[in-house]
């Protein structure tokens, strides 16, 4: 039998916004405002606190954002792959593990503003050769409030 | 490692198991219940050879399981496989959607301060 193909899982999120384009692609690659923003939504479910944005907002540039709660540190990391403002954002995304996965965002403008759609996307292929896939997969989001926990 | 591959292996088969319309449809039916392999392929427009080969895909990647009786064959569902990725799934969409609903917030205080241009 034929080796099947690679196949990907891709969670999908769509969001309508009363902002422009430009507005809503600048809140992902201006440190302050992704402390704003992603910091409370992590001090709401319990994540800890957003202590540290640094990025690099070019293709090939990095980013990380540094969580604290109790004490302990989560760093989230990853590089932009692609950057076509405001249509199109893509970034890698590591969590404290050996794979990578990936998120692409497509802003489209609408009568009020903008939509967003955002997709990560998770390939066995791209995992890495600490932990089976299957446990990082499941595990990928937990970690976050558990390294820290 | 080889624990590492083989787990590797089935999640990519239960992904590829599912990239198909007919079996999606298949998986959809048995989750109601049991049922023979002449009871899925009714709704089909395809020969029962073609559902046949669907459904050995499905249990290739543990998704279907077959029970025989006499001389026929019942099929279920066993969800297992689908753990992981629901899992996932699960934690990524509510992980995002957090967060897309922090930035709206944050958007929609500016636009009532009037400091930001829409």
């Amino acid at each position: 039998m034929r080796e099947p193909p690679v196949s990907t899982v891709t969670a999908r999120v769509r969001r309508r916004y009363r902002a422009s384009p430009e507005r809503v692609f600048d809140s992902w690659l201006d440190p302050a405002q992704v402390e704003a923003w992603m910091g409370a939504a992590a001090r709401r479910e319990g994540m800890g606190e957003l202590v540290h944005v640094e990025l690099d907002a070019r293709v090939g540039g990095r980013f990380r954002f540094v969580y604290r709660r109790a004490g302990s540190e989560l760093v989230q990391s990853g590089s932009y792959l692609e950057l076509r403002r405001p249509r199109r954002l893509v970034f890698s995304w590591d969590i404290a593990l050996p794979h990578v996965e990936r998120v692409e965002i497509e802003i489209t403008p609408t009568a009020e503003g903008c939509e967003l759609l955002l997709e990560h996307v998770m390939d066995p292929a791209w995992r890495g050769d600490v932990s089976p896939a299957t446990a990082a997969w499941a595990s990928v989001m937990a970690r976050i409030a558990d390294a820290l926990g | 490692m080889l624990q590492s591959a083989v787990s590797e292996r089935r999640l990519s088969q239960t992904l590829v198991a599912l990239s198909d319309p007919t079996r999606r449809a298949i998986v959809r039916r048995l989750a109601r219940g049991e049922a023979r392999v002449t009871e899925l392929a009714a709704p089909f427009e395809m020969s029962l050879n073609a559902v046949s080969k669907h459904i050995r895909v499905l249990e290739a990647a543990r998704l279907v399981v077959r029970r025989r009786t006499g001389r026929e064959h019942f099929l279920s569902l066993d969800i297992a496989p689908l753990a992981d990725a629901t899992a996932w799934l699960e934690a990524a969409r509510s992980f995002w959607g957090a967060r897309l609903d922090a930035l709206e917030d944050m958007l929609e205080a500016e636009n009532a301060a009037g400091g930001s241009r829409s």
